[in-house]
């Protein structure tokens, strides 16, 4: 068990900037995700960690020692590959016993450290095949082995649910979680689904072109997203996204777009708005702060309905706003047809500000 | 679900029996034709090397000798026979330098091929390009060059100088397959590796060398052969009557006054047995390193 500190990090490939200066505080026995869309430098961050990476400029520290020029082997870290990355020379028990004997482990030890961990990922009877006997959930279970088989300071994990189907991820999701509280050790885990970061993190850092974007608790990200990009990438459906300007008068305020509608501003967020230098600002709102009437409503606005996804226990409905389509949830059955005319309005409690130009959040 | 899948895939395969496909015949035909092409020529060589001086020369050709005779057999393994001690030391000429070819050939040729497979460093692009380059040119065009060099470094007349010679059109072509098979193998396996505590050259040694043995048989195979039938260098390096390789001293004594065809044909079966023999007994890596490629992980 170890606190990972990454200060200041850079890693240029050429003249491609792929870690721009992040900075990390991941604390002892924390469950830390980077999250990002590809090429956003979360995976060039983790094999900086994991050693496999050498860092341009910055530090990282692992415990308190640093680490920048430490072979892997000295860093006492375990790694789950998204391709497993399973030996394939080797059986099931050959894999789980490689880190104990590159570490000169006892061979009783070794017994005792492989039965535990095949104990807990229910693969004992998996121990004589070859990887390529095992199907790809099985093959998880035992790239999971190879890393609790010694008790490392930080786990890493590349995106390890990505090349499962999706029953068997969510699965595996719930079983990672169990074996995180069992294990209670620092875990930095890397994944573009942010799903998955909400699900499994203590904390979420959100990396975007190698910069990093919010560092927070999933509550802190969802409910308090730093900028645009944040607020588009936490959530699905993702957040709708109002552009417009702010028109002031009598001491009421609204967001009026270019091809027509408006909404009415209040309290809180008419301030934020007011914040604007540009008085151009973007009105975040997710699908479920969003109301749908049929019928007429004061103060709402007029649009189409464009499309409605039933999904089961909710459904979603696009709706064709001006020139802007938005997502809206309501709980069924709902009664509407494509084409439809609705009515809608936003929750005031529940709105996101931006500045337009910068696309960063706006507080009072 | 699967029995529908089955019965689809039952219906499918039925269709295309219907009529021949001419590609498909003109694939057989030419494939007969290669096989006459490679195994006459094999038959001719055993036919002759049974039959007697004259009955070789015969016209027309007896294609099954009438009295077959294992006469020219008998004298080039007879010890006391005037070609027998002098087959017996080309025979050992040739599966010195083949080895000692082949085995240094692949220690180079590994380490080098790991290192365009898997290390960025300055010049590697033209550095392997150069490397390529060398298979564009024939043989031929470097044998005044090298034995000049030859001749400056005191090895003419030496196994060395072959072995070098054999070396540097070999090296190129090992290098170049052996990178391939490295390529095929992904990098996350030395990554875990070296996670799971493994030096650099432990990770290559105990994970990477094992899923590479077919490539490096293979390989190996090529560069013994390319070693094992090679004429034009050894005949032009090699004087010595004792340092003589199986091509060239067979050549030379065989024609030295007249052809004894017989003779020359029994020694050339010879010669093609150790490579039929590392043939069958490694096929099954050669065939799977040919045609696998990939080694999945």
């Amino acid at each position: 068990m170890a606190q990972v500190v990454l200060n200041d990090v850079v890693k240029t490939f050429g003249d491609v900037v792929a870690v721009d200066h992040l900075s990390l505080d991941i604390r002892d026995g924390e469950f830390v995700v980077l999250v990002g869309p590809s090429g956003c430098g979360k995976t060039t961050t983790l094999n900086m960690v994991a050693g496999l990476i050498e860092l341009t400029a910055g530090m990282i520290l692992i415990g308190d020692q640093v680490v920048n020029d430490l072979d892997p082997k000295d860093r006492d870290i375990a790694m789950v590959f998204q391709n497993y990355a399973l030996y394939p020379s080797k059986t099931v028990w050959g894999n789980l016993a490689f880190p104990l004997q590159m570490r000169g482990t006892p061979k009783s030890e070794i017994e005792r450290r492989i039965a535990r961990a095949a104990n807990i990922l229910g693969i004992q009877h998996l121990l004589n095949r070859r990887p390529r006997e095992l199907s790809g959930g099985q093959q998880q279970r035992v790239a999971l082995g190879r890393a609790i088989v010694r008790d490392p300071k930080v786990f890493l994990m590349d995106e390890p649910l990505s090349n499962l189907d999706a029953k068997l991820r969510v699965q595996m999701r719930a079983e990672l979680k169990r074996l995180r509280q069992e294990l209670n050790t620092t875990f930095i885990y890397v994944t573009h689904d942010q799903l998955e970061a909400m699900t499994l993190a203590d904390k979420i850092a959100i990396l975007r072109d190698g910069k990093l974007q919010q560092y927070g608790t999933p509550d802190e990200v969802f409910q308090h997203p730093t900028n645009m990009f944040v607020g588009g990438f936490i959530g699905s459906p993702a957040m709708n996204f109002l552009l417009g300007n702010l028109v002031v008068s009598n001491g009421s305020g609204r967001v009026q777009s270019k091809s027509g509608w408006a909404f009415p501003l209040e309290g809180e967020s008419l301030r934020k708005a007011m914040r604007s230098q540009t008085g151009e600002v973007v009105v975040g709102v997710r699908h479920g702060h969003l109301k749908i009437s049929l019928t007429p409503v004061a103060g709402a606005v007029e649009a189409t309905i464009y499309a409605i996804e039933p999904t089961g226990d909710v459904t979603y409905v696009h709706i064709k706003l001006g020139d802007d389509l938005i997502v809206a949830s309501v709980t069924p059955p709902f009664p509407g047809r494509p084409d439809d005319r609705v009515w809608i309005s936003l929750d005031q409690q529940h709105l996101h500000i931006f500045d337009a130009r910068t696309q960063e959040a706006l507080s009072v | 679900m699967s029995a529908v899948a089955s019965k689809t895939s039952l219906a499918y395969r039925s269709r295309p029996r219907r009529r021949i496909d001419p590609w498909n015949i003109a694939g057989v035909a030419f494939m007969a034709f290669l096989l006459v092409f490679s195994v006459v020529p094999m038959l001719w060589m055993l036919s002759t090397s049974l039959k007697g001086q004259f009955a070789a020369l015969q016209i027309p050709p007896e294609w099954i000798p009438s009295n077959p005779t294992l006469e020219q057999y008998a004298l080039l393994l007879s010890p006391s026979s005037d070609i027998g001690p002098r087959f017996m030391r080309f025979f050992a000429n040739s599966f010195v330098v083949s080895m000692t070819t082949t085995l240094l050939g692949v220690l180079i040729a590994i380490p080098a091929a790991y290192a365009f497979s898997r290390f960025r460093f300055p010049g590697r692009d033209f550095l392997f390009f150069v490397v390529l380059v060398r298979n564009m040119f024939p043989v031929v065009v470097f044998l005044i060059p090298l034995f000049i060099l030859m001749k400056a470094l005191g090895l003419v007349n030496t196994y060395g100088s072959i072995i070098l010679t054999y070396l540097t059109f070999g090296l190129p072509l090992s290098i170049w397959l052996l990178k391939g098979f490295f390529d095929n193998i992904p990098e996350e396996l030395e990554r875990a590796a070296r996670i799971d505590g493994a030096t650099r050259f432990k990770a290559f040694w105990l994970i990477i060398m094992p899923l590479t043995s077919p490539g490096i048989i293979a390989t190996s195979i090529y560069s013994f052969i390319g070693a094992w039938n090679e004429y034009v260098y050894a005949a032009t390096f090699l004087n010595d009557e004792s340092l003589l390789t199986l091509p060239v001293g067979l050549q030379r004594f065989f024609s030295e006054f007249a052809t004894n065809w017989p003779g020359l044909m029994a020694a050339a079966f010879i010669m093609s047995v150790p490579v039929v023999v590392m043939f069958i007994v490694l096929q099954k890596y050669f065939v799977r390193a040919l045609t696998e490629g990939a080694i999945k992980a």
